[in-house]
């Protein structure tokens, strides 16, 4: 029997973010918005829901003068990502 | 992108992108770098080369170096504050601006030394900017700046060759007049262009070709 895949992760934008966040130590809200072309309200949504749930970590601060928020993926997010790319892997051998 | 479920293909398809594009950021970068301080020493040393064998006015050779430091340090800063937000920090990231800290620091200590002891800086600066690069290669997994950063550090020994080859045939070479000695002397500071070319011009462009070509994918 298959393992059910992580409800959280499975969507196209968490997952996304998630995938970002898994190769760097952080990054910028700007910059995830960049790269997955989500508007800001649907981001801000979405890392709010990954934060609830303890896969990412959100620091709002500043930059200079200009407000910044970086997110950094937690030890509990990375484990959640690789057991979710292990029940991918085992989806896809069926 | 928006908030919808997916399907096991479109997940790795997500996955596989995310990670792609934001290494092919981080390599960009590294690219540029490499391409700024390589650009500065191979343009600041032939023009030494050139205002040394045409007699330019000495005290305006002596400080063109500084402007290796100077347009290097400046640059860096501007592509950083460029990269700015909209760049990820990276666990290679941090490694590398160690890496580079430490060297910076230890080449400024090195500098005095080599002044005091009239050792070769050009040596020295091949050789520490050699090492500095291969760790970054081994850091980053890029064989092409580990190898170019071989290279660079055993091209530095060309020097202490040609010191060697100079100091046995230097005075025939004056006495017999066959050759002008002082413009073969400067002959340094065109191998010391050459081994920045190979050591971070080439492999700065082959890192930036390389990133653009994932972005694109």
């Amino acid at each position: 029997m298959l393992k059910a895949l992580d409800p959280l992760l499975h969507s196209e934008l968490r997952l996304a973010v998630v995938s970002i966040l898994i190769g760097v130590e952080e990054a910028d809200f700007v910059y995830i918005r960049t790269e997955t072309g989500a508007t800001a309200g649907n981001l801000s949504v979405q890392i709010d829901k990954l934060q609830k749930a303890g896969y990412i970590e959100v620091e709002k601060g500043f930059k200079g003068k200009m407000p910044r928020t970086a997110c950094r993926i937690t030890a509990k997010g990375r484990e959640a990502f690789r057991e979710y790319v292990e029940t991918l892997r085992e989806y896809i051998k069926m | 992108m928006k908030e919808q479920q997916i399907d096991e293909h479109r997940s790795i398809e997500i996955i596989s992108k995310m990670i792609a594009d934001t290494t092919a950021h981080i390599d960009s970068e590294s690219g540029k770098y490499f391409l700024l301080w390589g650009y500065t020493t191979v343009i600041v040393s032939l023009f030494e080369y050139f205002a040394q064998v045409l007699h330019l006015p000495i005290p305006l050779c002596l400080w063109a170096w500084w402007l290796i430091p100077v347009v290097g340090g400046i640059g860096t800063l501007i592509l950083n504050r460029r990269a700015g937000v909209a760049r990820p920090k990276s666990y290679v990231d941090r490694s590398i601006s160690i890496v580079w800290t430490v060297f910076g620091l230890s080449f400024g200590m090195v500098f005095v030394a080599a002044i005091v002891y009239h050792a070769s800086i050009l040596f020295l600066t091949a050789l520490m900017m050699g090492m500095g690069t291969v760790i970054t290669g081994k850091i980053c997994r890029h064989d092409v700046l580990a190898w170019a950063g071989k290279a660079g550090v055993i091209l530095s020994l060309l020097f202490p060759a040609f010191h060697l080859v100079m100091r046995e045939y230097g005075v025939a070479l004056r006495d017999s007049g066959i050759a002008n000695v002082e413009a073969i002397l400067y002959i340094e500071i065109v191998i010391f262009a050459l081994i920045f070319l190979i050591m971070m011009v080439i492999p700065g462009h082959i890192l930036y070709a390389r990133a653009k070509q994932t972005k694109k994918c």
